[in-house]
């Protein structure tokens, strides 16, 4: 550990309070999570006939649910973490809290990496709050009960317990005649309260809250934010918020990170992203959301397929085969290209389709409108073709591989666009973002 | 005359814990080619009032007063039997949230929607086979003639739903019911579903009943909505109107509880308190016990809907001069279905 590190931890900071405002309080980098596919040796081994040497392959393969994370939460401040179901933003909390151990990267909590922190105080310091009030309750037991919970785990007596306990529930807008009922006595709203309520008790620094208001009625979620924020006003909290909803991120947070299969693509201040988004994804998440305003558009699907597999995830920009602005590159018309992929997928399978038997009917199947193609790019085209003719398949692999999108080629990392505090993932410059003209698309690009 | 009619619907269930009244004096119409959204919290009936109309409420419910008139045939005096034949499928279908559930896993697709065909129509079974694939594709499936042999759980949760609708619309209903058709789904999926909505009603000009929470959604399918509390309608108009014009104070505090992507506001202000049970529901206007707006009066009478606007009515004392009815008592409506 750095000693500037200790400096900033040890100096201003005593006991269990939270830092000044302005210093991260969780700091997370290069952070994943990649989940086995087959657990255990026995279940990975498959028996391959065709395998060189020993006729047996381990199938080691992974679903990426998390793949390369990196944030910093400062103190008094909430983020918000919005995706589609399988995006890994829920795994992402869980990684954070310890509950799952994380594959690859660091978190840093208040300063200090988190596997230096005795797991007790991380325990008091951080609380998470899920999305099913339902079953997040032990339905046997008392509500007021479930509320000392985290204060017994950190020894606390039981008069002072039952004190706090009564204490909170009236902080959330409950009654203190309610600590000796059950959950099942409860509606929705009010379980989300008593949850709140239990991560609440010891007073931590941290909030993990996974879908806090989803499954709740509209009225009934505009409560529960409601009181998240003033709770947050009161004590100082941090919030890490994860949602797949947009508009509960934005009335939450004041940062807003959208995640794609395991991958932020864009960062943004929360006023920034609703009104500038320059990632494609983050464009088209927004623009499918219904908004009850007839003077605001209306919902429009812009993502064609469905999200591609996490164990396998696309190479280059993983949003390129869904992506409504993928970038053809310069010589191809969009028909053309989409007959180079269907020629380099086939190649990278090691066989032509049944049809084609030289060079001119390859390209004739695969791209018809090669008098569309640029110079260059039509002899790239030939000469991949001979060299798949000729058996010479890596060869002709490479050949293909020079004339690909960028979208393909490379994976666009988070870059700033526009404002310091924005960051983007993507190819395509950072000039035009949403709300300017949106007919200006330039060339190549469909 | 309108293709259906609910008049003074009252569907009740008559549980150990008291007789719920999930449905309490709704009425509605849908026009022929028009899209009816029903809309309110959970609780507030909308499931159950769309189910009666189907005929679909199970012991220990019971239709115990009103009309459902379809095309000026009364539903709740045909027999079971009847319905089944002559309107299920054919003439109304429905589309429920899970898709999942509503579909048999150890069928294909295919098969499926080819049962109901020959069930509905005097197709042959290669016609059949035809008339699937053509409606797969009609529904946005990618490859039909490939995935009508898939299996259920081979599509993904969008796919399954628009394999749900490609069911749904097999034999030409004049109506389709859509109870939640999107909720459990990602909004990406849901836009294209909300589209699908919109051709098939372009295309097909079939009447929708689209059930949601969601005032966004009802905005994209409806052209009209009745926004339901604790059983009753409180409110009826053509959409816009209502977005731009609510009148009755529930409306209000709904639309005021919407949190969208498309603004910042500092501060929502949403109604307090929760639904009440509708084993004891308030006296009556049901609202009375969370609105802004409620006076002694609103203990003792029941608000009628008044007109107030343009095919606009709210049933609301703010709005009633003459209010002087009175409303049978639970006993009354529970022994006149008895005798």
């Amino acid at each position: 550990m750095g000693v500037e590190v200790i400096m900033s931890a040890g100096s201003q900071q005593t006991g269990d309070t939270a830092d000044a405002a302005g210093q991260p309080l969780l700091e997370v980098s290069g952070l994943k999570k990649h989940f086995p596919v087959n657990s255990g040796l026995f279940a990975s081994i498959t028996f391959d006939r065709d395998a060189d040497g020993f006729p047996i392959t381990r199938d080691d393969s992974s679903v990426k649910a998390v793949d390369g994370v990196d944030f910093a939460l400062e103190a008094g401040k909430t983020l918000g973490v919005v995706g589609e179901s399988g995006c890994g933003k829920s795994t992402l909390a869980r990684t954070i809290l310890g509950l799952e151990e994380p594959t690859a990267g660091e978190i840093r909590f208040d300063g200090r990496p988190k596997d230096e922190i005795p797991e007790a105080e991380f325990r008091k310091r951080s609380q998470m709050v899920f999305q099913d009030p339902q079953s997040s309750l032990n339905g046997r037991r008392r509500v007021g009960h479930i509320i000392e919970d985290p204060l017994e785990g950190a020894g606390w007596e039981k008069a002072r317990r039952r004190e706090r306990a009564l204490e909170l529930l009236e902080q959330v807008g409950l009654k203190r005649e309610y600590y000796n009922r059950y959950p099942h006595e409860f509606s929705g709203g009010q379980r989300q309260r008593i949850n709140l309520a239990r991560a609440l008790s010891i007073s931590p620094d941290l909030i993990v809250c996974d879908e806090p208001v989803s499954g709740l009625d509209v009225s009934i979620q505009a409560q529960i934010l409601n009181l998240m924020t003033d709770l947050q006003a009161e004590y100082g909290l941090t919030y890490l918020v994860i949602s797949h909803d947009l508009s509960v991120v934005r009335y939450i947070a004041d940062r807003v990170a959208v995640m794609y299969l395991g991958e932020f693509v864009e960062v943004a201040p929360t006023d920034r992203l609703f009104t500038h988004q320059y990632h494609p994804y983050a464009r088209a998440l927004l623009s499918a959301v219904p908004n009850p305003d007839p003077d605001m558009p209306g919902v429009s699907s812009q993502l064609s397929g469905a999200v591609p597999s996490a164990s396998n995830p696309p190479r280059g920009c993983r949003f390129h085969t869904r992506c409504p602005s993928f970038i053809i590159p310069d010589g191809f018309t969009a028909e053309a290209y989409d007959g180079y992929d269907r020629l380099r997928s086939d190649v990278s399978e090691r066989s032509l389709d049944p049809e084609v038997n030289d060079v001119s009917s390859a390209l004739e199947t695969y791209v018809p409108e090669l008098a569309s193609v640029a110079g260059d790019r039509r002899a790239a085209l030939e000469s991949a073709v001979s060299e798949a003719l000729d058996g010479e398949w890596d060869r002709a692999e490479r050949t293909l591989e020079s004339e690909q999108s960028p979208c393909q080629a490379e994976a666009p990392s988070l870059e700033t666009a526009g404002d310091p505090a924005h960051e983007a993932a993507c190819h395509l410059s950072f000039e035009t973002p949403s709300d300017a003209d949106s007919g200006s698309t330039e060339d190549g690009r469909r | 005359m309108s293709l259906l009619e609910v008049e003074n619907l009252r569907t009740y269930f008559f549980t150990p814990a008291g007789i719920v009244q999930a449905v309490d004096g709704v009425s509605f119409e849908v026009d022929a080619g028009e899209s009816l959204g029903i809309v309110g919290e959970s609780g507030a009936g909308k499931s159950v009032a769309v189910k009666s109309i189907m005929g679909l409420i199970r012991d220990p419910g019971r239709i115990v007063e009103g009309s459902v008139r379809f095309d000026g045939r009364e539903l709740t005096e045909l027999s079971e039997a009847e319905l089944r034949r002559e309107i299920r499928g054919n003439e109304i279908s429905i589309v429920f949230q899970d898709a999942m559930s509503a579909l048999n896993p150890v069928f294909t697709v295919g098969s499926q929607l080819e049962e109901v065909i020959v069930e509905n129509t005097d197709r042959s079974p290669s016609a059949a086979r035809e008339r699937a694939i053509e409606l797969l594709d009609d529904v946005g499936i990618p490859n039909p003639d490939r995935r009508i042999d898939e299996y259920p759980h081979q599509y993904s949760g969008g796919m399954q739903q628009r394999a749900m609708i490609a069911m749904a619309l097999a034999c030409d209903p004049r109506l389709i019911i859509a109870d939640e058709p999107t909720t459990a789904l990602d909004v990406t999926i849901q836009a294209g579903i909300l589209e699908l909505f919109d051709e098939i009603q372009e295309t097909h000009d079939t009447s929708i009943v689209y059930v949601t929470h969601d005032l966004g959604v009802v905005r994209e399918v409806c052209d009209r909505v009745s926004v339901m509390y604790l059983g009753r309608v409180v409110e009826s108009a053509p959409y816009e109107e209502l977005y731009r014009y609510p009148k009755h104070p529930y409306t209000q505090s709904l639309l005021n509880s919407v949190v969208t992507p498309d603004e910042i506001l500092d501060e929502i202000n949403p109604i307090g308190g929760t639904m009440p049970s509708a084993v004891s529901p308030p006296s009556g206007c049901r609202f009375r016990t969370r609105c802004p707006e409620a006076v002694e009066e609103c203990v003792h009478v029941t608000p009628r809907a008044r007109q107030v606007g343009d095919s606009h009515t709210a049933a609301c004392l703010l709005y009633d001069e003459s209010n002087s009815h009175e409303e049978p008592t639970l006993r009354e409506i529970t022994n006149q279905t008895n005798d």
